[in-house]
């Protein structure tokens, strides 16, 4: 049992250090908004308070939930890591995934895949289903309830460009056992997740709303462009679930 | 003063002011390099009978420096960088981008401001939204001015109490809504098509 749980973690640990080869279409978040949230303390009572959040909050909650993770996904982040999106490629469940990398791209941790007990946990998703009028739809992430549209203009190398509008979901949390809210967005408060049951959220944030597609492509597959959603949505705030984004803009390019 | 002393000082003084603006815009065109911020000089005394300024040749109008699309994704490469970073250059130098020729770089120079998180950068925002002619880049610059007066939110890592209070809390609400949701069949009304709040299906 003792040598299995050593592979195991031996295993975990090759998936983090054998790293990714960076694609050319690979878009780096910058995220950034503002929450509002109650408050309570024996001197105020119902106040509200409304404080930002930007890239660094966000790496800050992933990397102090990452640090303290069980089942071979705990790993200590760089101090200075980048958020990338992978746009074409599968995590294993769903097409599109968040990972952490560095400058250098020597650093690779998947923020969504497979855990040590073949269990799927993702700490971010994009959801988003994308109708292109002219070609193979894009459905990233879990898809999304409202579906937008989008054009191809390519040549017949398969260079040229997507461009159009679709609603999307980002979800970015604590807990990688809490997941795909595409169905049900405003259920940040209980879950029960088919590998491990009832799971609690401490901190997340949702931006839901109108998302720009502008992709660049060569010869059939993203080479740059950016993805650039702006809205509102739930939030989860030092386990305080009063909590909204107010205002939240996530640009992937 | 006699009339022809006065006016040769203020040409020299107007071809001063002219090399000056001429100085400014070079500077403005050119990719951006870390500023040092200088100690203010001390202000000379004011001489009886200044002496006579070198001579300046004429501005003479210089195209502005057209940034090849290699040039401009550089810079906002830089800015990213810098947005990381945690030190009065970086800030100055993001700052500096603010009046880059290039909307691209200007618009980078914004998110990178943000992203760095000092309020020191807010009076320049808002300086810059001042001073700009394109309406969507002042709502920009004015909002990120905006996003930096707000207190940046700060995480305190949940003590085992609190854990169990939220699961509480929750299992509270999952009960609450499950109730609900019975009697509403009860009463013969359809259940929501799409699971609602706190039915949790992924």
């Amino acid at each position: 049992m003792k040598k299995l749980a050593m592979f195991a973690v031996a295993a975990a640990a090759l998936v983090f250090a054998a790293g990714k080869v960076e694609a050319a279409g690979d878009l780096v978040l910058t995220i950034s908004g503002s929450v509002q949230y109650q408050y309570s303390s024996s001197i105020t009572v119902g106040k509200t308070k409304t404080v930002s959040f930007s890239n660094a909050t966000i790496y800050n909650m992933l990397s102090n939930s990452i640090a303290n993770e069980s089942n071979g996904l705990a790993a200590t982040l760089p101090a200075k890591g980048i958020i990338k999106y992978d746009p074409e490629d599968s995590d294993g469940k769903t097409t599109g995934f968040f990972y952490v990398t560095d400058k250098t791209n020597g650093f690779y941790y998947p923020l969504s895949g497979y855990d040590n007990n073949s269990a799927y946990y993702s700490f971010m998703e994009l959801d988003a289903y994308i109708i292109i009028t002219n070609g193979y739809d894009l459905d990233l992430g879990f898809g999304y309830p409202y579906d937008g549209s989008a054009n191809y203009t390519l040549n017949a190398a398969g260079s040229g460009s997507l461009s159009g509008k679709d609603t999307a979901m980002l979800f970015v949390h604590d807990n990688p056992y809490v997941y795909d809210l595409s169905e049900s967005p405003n259920n940040l408060y209980e879950y029960d997740n088919p590998d491990y049951g009832s799971e609690y959220i401490y901190n997340a944030f949702e931006i839901q709303g109108l998302m720009t597609v502008s992709l660049t492509y060569k010869t059939g597959s993203i080479n740059g462009g950016s993805l650039s959603l702006t809205g509102v949505g739930n939030a989860m705030v030092n386990g305080q679930d009063q909590a909204s984004v107010i205002s939240g803009k996530a640009s992937l390019k | 003063m006699r009339p022809k002393i006065v006016l040769g000082l203020l040409l020299a003084a107007l071809l001063a002011f002219g090399a000056l603006l001429l100085l400014k815009l070079q500077t403005r065109n050119k990719p951006a390099a870390p500023v040092e911020v200088a100690p203010a000089a001390p202000a000379a005394p004011e001489a009886a009978n200044p002496p006579p300024l070198p001579a300046v040749p004429p501005p003479v109008a210089q195209a502005p420096h057209v940034w090849t699309d290699d040039e401009r994704q550089a810079e906002i490469d830089r800015l990213q960088d810098w947005s990381r970073n945690d030190d009065p250059e970086s800030l100055s130098n993001i700052l500096l981008d603010l009046t880059n020729s290039e909307k691209d770089v200007r618009e980078a120079a914004i998110e990178a401001a943000k992203q760095f998180g000092s309020t020191n950068a807010i009076p320049t925002l808002k300086a810059a939204a001042v001073n700009s002619t394109d309406t969507d880049e002042q709502i920009e610059l004015l909002q990120a001015a905006n996003f930096l007066a707000l207190p940046p939110l700060s995480f305190s890592p949940p003590t085992p109490e609190q854990v169990e209070a939220a699961k509480q809390i929750q299992a509270q609400r999952a009960a609450q809504r499950q109730a609900h949701m019975q009697q509403n069949q009860g009463q013969g009304q359809n259940p929501p098509s799409s699971p609602p709040q706190g039915s949790g299906q992924p």
